[in-house]
């Protein structure tokens, strides 16, 4: 299986954290809250639109609300594909961290 | 509510929305509106506005990329299926292919004629401002429109007019000179015209200078062809030409060729004045005769109205009585308008559109027909979620595909025809022609336009099946369509048949016209003309031809029958009714004439032989002796204001003009006092012509050894008459056989698929005992019904049309009912042929096999 990447994997944990509210602007909150970075919304759906056709996330329509202009809101749930992936980058992550101590980086 | 909700700038929303798909719209936008407002609250207007449009600007590029990606996706899906469907029905596709791709090919040849006729004289750079003068000449009660004007017009304009800021005339037609040089003589058309046709018209030089035109009478200008042709690879500029061994001329100048597209065309010019030495001193000072045409420039935004009247008066001014008023007649118009080949090109664009539209009606046929074996793909795409967009979307596609193959091919369909196309229409067009933009643009128009009318039909069709009875029964839906499938082929035969009757009709008036009897017998005539030292010995000439066993009679005239244009009014005689004014022709003639012509009296008595003229003895024809209407017309006195005739016989009608024209009042005189013999017609014996001509041209050049002998025969020059309607016929005889071919096409792969359908009623039929001829009956009579109904709406059309069509001929075939019928019986013998193709197979196709599942 092919690791996932640095957004993905970061898109992916938004998904998985934000459960039953999980579409482009609380991702965008998640990841602005997290990294303190500015990401644009298409920089989001990209990785995301990823993540679908790898079959990690599901995409599943909900209601519209007001203040998107009456507009359907689309979220995202994590499958268990997707929570495997996760599991193995970590693994992959604590693999790689373990040989490197966080001093000897300072 | 609305108001206190912020709105996000509008524009960049419209222009996301363009780029999204439908539930992109709903899920980007709706996301990219909420972080507006949660920007807007938490930060300000302006900072959310700056987020809002840094959003669009990185959403669009995704979104087209996204988007690219996906209908890539699908476009190789459609185009697998697309190519797995030609490929499974080889027969059908190739039908179908086929078929687009001669309507292709012959809209493609149609546009390039169009085109290149469109193009005459658009090379002219002035040509916006140019105009031609012409004139009405008022005779009494009725009016002429000429295409001519009093030569002394267009100086005086020139010099009187700010607004006209050059003019130039040209003489009608060209005259036939000797032209010499030191080692070569040829006998060429001379055009004489005002130097200033060079500065109106854009005939720029290879050699010389236009300004050496103006510099006396005795220059000449060559095109690049005749240039070569006299001088060969030597500059002609300073040489000497000498034209019928008399003057000698300088060449100032060599100029291009000029293009096939022009209505000013010529080799050799020389100057207008010239005519003052050749013909009469002041000819072209008159403010009467029309032999010239004459072209200005105009100034922009002058009042065509106003200048209309002040040339009018200026023509009044110098000649009080005069009936002719000029004006003014746009350049460009020249062509199409005044040329009437407006007319042909509605006609063969016409053609070409209904040749186009029974293409696309095979194709509708052949594709609905067949749909259904696709209406369980559609069902099955469908319920895997396809909207019904995507569905049309794929089938317009899909003809789409088909039509820009057929280009393809009828582009290679052009390459191969074009030489039979040039040789139908005499134009110089070239396979090279055809990447002409305007063509480039016109070719993918009607890739467009098909590809949108074919697809139209089975997209809307296909689409509009309901999955769920299209894959509970699928078998149903192929009968679907049966109804608007017979009109489709009712509307391409009715099409089919117009096209045959009108061939039918042309040829029929053309084949009218050449057998017509003239009035006179035009074979066997050669004739000659008489120039040089031949004028002063022309009675030396005849007296030693006519020894010649193989030559009857030789006569001497002022004009070839093929058209004498010589003619006045104003003809007096006793008991005129003061409102008959005719128009009438003179023809001068010696008094073999009647002999040599074969041309019959009617009444009174012929010139007498032998005598040198005949003073004012005349004849007339019938129709002058039926305006006349007098009982005792032998010896009555026809006068002008300057002269009396006396008439002294009647000849019997015979055509002195195109035959298509009406036969006029005629005098025939006898004195070549009032105008010099031009030609000398030989009726000759049938035999050895070849040694009878060689003879002529032996005595010929014993009496003018100056000059080559040049001869013609009279009937060939009636053959080139009907060149240009031959012409048409064989372009409208293409394009009806093509029309028919390709109709022939879509019901042939029609039958076939009824035939198919139809294959266990068949089986059905054959083992109760039916034989091969009744089932081949069963089959036929359903398209015969459907062609004979086709006749119906053919027929009143194609009436309208020809009709029409002939009012141009006075004498004219009339549209009786056999050729109607004739076209009629000739479709259903087509179509019947094409169908009993497939009917026969059907009929002889082993049951068992048919049988074999049930």
């Amino acid at each position: 299986m092919k690791l996932l990447s640095r957004a993905e994997e970061i898109i992916l944990l938004a998904v998985f954290c934000l459960k039953e509210n999980a579409y482009g602007i609380p991702i965008r909150e998640f990841i602005r809250e997290k990294t303190r970075t500015e990401w644009s919304l298409a920089q989001i759906y990209e990785p995301l639109n990823k993540l679908r056709e790898k079959g990690y996330v599901l995409k599943y329509k909900d209601q519209p609300t007001p203040e998107r202009g009456g507009r359907h809101k689309f979220l995202y749930r994590i499958t268990k594909k997707g929570k495997t992936a996760l599991l193995e980058i970590r693994t992959v992550h604590d693999r790689v961290w373990e040989s490197v101590p966080k001093k000897s980086l300072s | 509510m609305k108001k206190t909700s912020p709105q996000p700038p509008r524009l960049a929303r419209w222009l996301a929305s363009l780029f999204l798909s439908a539930e992109d719209r709903q899920e980007k936008l709706g996301d990219m509106e909420e972080g507006y407002i949660f920007e807007y609250h938490s930060k300000s207007q302006k900072r959310a506005r700056t987020w809002y449009l840094f959003q669009t600007a990185k959403i669009v590029p995704f979104s087209i990329k996204n988007a690219l990606l996906w209908s890539f996706t699908m476009f190789k899906n459609y185009l697998k299926i697309a190519i797995r469907n030609l490929k499974r029905h080889t027969g059908y596709s190739l039908i179908n292919i086929a078929g687009l791709a001669l309507g292709m090919a012959c809209c493609l040849l149609i546009l390039s004629w169009i085109r290149d006729e469109m193009s005459t004289d658009t090379f002219h750079q002035k040509a916006d401002s140019l105009y031609l003068v012409r004139s009405f000449v008022h005779y009494g009660s009725h009016t002429d429109r000429g295409s001519g004007s009093v030569p002394a017009l267009g100086p005086a304009l020139k010099g009187e007019n700010p607004e006209v800021l050059n003019a130039a005339r040209i003489n009608n037609g060209q005259g036939q000179h000797l032209l010499s040089t030191k080692d070569k003589k040829f006998k060429e058309d001379v055009q004489m015209a005002d130097p200033e046709i060079f500065e109106l018209f854009t005939l720029p030089f290879v050699k010389g200078n236009p300004e050496d035109t103006k510099k006396g009478v005795h220059v000449i200008v060559l095109s690049e062809r005749m240039a070569a042709k006299f001088f060969g690879k030597e500059n002609p500029i300073g040489k000497t030409l000498t034209m019928d061994n008399e003057r000698d001329f300088e060449v100032v100048g060599v100029m291009q060729d000029i293009p096939h597209n022009s209505t000013i065309s010529f080799d050799i010019w020389v100057p207008l004045e010239l005519s003052r030495s050749l013909w009469r001193p002041n000819y072209i000072d008159t403010w009467f005769n029309m032999a010239f045409r004459t072209y200005v420039e105009m100034d922009a935004g002058f009042d065509l109205g106003a200048f209309n009247k002040k040339i009018f008066n200026r023509v009044r001014e110098s000649d009080p009585n005069t009936n002719i008023e000029p004006f003014l007649y746009p350049f460009k118009k020249v062509y199409l308008e005044m040329w009437g080949r407006m007319e042909q090109i509605r006609i063969f664009g016409a053609i070409g559109l209904l040749i186009l539209v029974i293409a696309c009606i095979n194709f509708m046929n052949l594709t609905t027909a067949r749909s259904a074996k696709r209406s369980r793909e559609v069902g099955l795409r469908k319920v895997l979620g396809a909207y019904r967009r995507q569905v049309l979307r794929q089938f317009f596609g899909e003809s789409l595909l088909l039509t820009l193959v057929s280009m393809l091919l009828a582009v290679g369909l052009v390459w191969i025809f074009l030489p039979v196309f040039r040789s139908l229409t005499f134009k110089p067009l070239h396979f090279g022609d055809l990447f002409h933009p305007t063509l480039i643009a016109g070719a993918l128009g009607i890739v467009l336009f098909t590809g949108f009318l074919a697809g139209i039909y089975p997209a809307v069709f296909l689409s509009g099946f309901r999955p769920v009875s299209v894959l509970k029964n699928a078998a149903s839906s192929g009968t679907k369509g049966a109804l608007f499938r017979k009109v489709l082929v009712v509307i391409q035969f009715s099409i089919s048949i117009i096209l045959i009757i009108g061939t039918a009709v042309i040829y029929g008036q053309v084949n009218y016209m050449k057998s017509k009897s003239l009035g006179f017998d035009k074979e066997h005539l050669l004739y000659l003309p008489v120039e040089g030292r031949l004028k002063n010995s022309y009675a030396a000439v005849k007296q030693k031809l006519l020894q010649n066993p193989g030559i009857q009679s030789v006569s001497l005239t002022t004009h070839s029958p093929t058209g004498i244009y010589n003619n006045g009014q104003d003809w007096d005689w006793e008991g005129r009714d003061p409102n008959v004014n005719p128009l009438v022709t003179y023809f001068g003639v010696d008094a073999d004439f009647l002999d040599v012509f074969r041309i019959e009296m009617s009444r009174g008595e012929s010139f007498v032989k032998g005598t040198p003229h005949s003073g004012d003895k005349v004849l007339i024809n019938e129709t002058f002796a039926g305006i006349i209407n007098l009982e005792n017309i032998i010896g009555t006195r026809i006068s002008q204001p300057d002269r009396s005739l006396r008439i002294i016989g009647v000849v019997k009608d015979f055509h002195f003009t195109p035959v298509s024209r009406e036969i006029g009042p005629i005098i025939i005189y006898h004195n070549p006092l009032v105008r010099p013999y031009r030609y000398m017609f030989l009726r000759l014996n049938p035999g050895d012509v070849s040694q009878t001509v060689s003879f002529v041209g032996q005595t010929v050049k014993e009496f003018n050894p100056d000059f080559p002998f040049t001869y013609r025969f009279l009937d060939e020059d009636y053959d080139r008459m009907y060149r240009y309607a031959d012409r048409e016929m064989g372009l409208v005889q293409m394009f009806t056989i093509l029309a028919v071919v390709i109709s022939c096409l879509g019901l042939f792969g029609l039958a076939a698929f009824t035939a198919e359908q139809r294959t266990k009623e068949i089986g059905i039929r054959k083992v109760l005992g039916a034989s091969v001829s009744g089932i081949m009956v069963m089959l036929s009579k359903e398209y015969a019904k459907w062609v004979l109904v086709a006749n119906i709406i053919a027929w009143p059309v194609a009436y309208f049309f020809m009709h029409s069509w002939l009012r141009n001929y006075y004498y004219r075939i009339s549209l009786g009912l056999p050729v109607f019928l004739l076209s009629a019986l000739a479709a259903l013998f087509i179509a019947q042929l094409t169908v009993s193709v497939q009917a026969f197979k059907a009929a002889r196709s082993n049951p068992v096999r048919s049988l074999r599942y049930e």
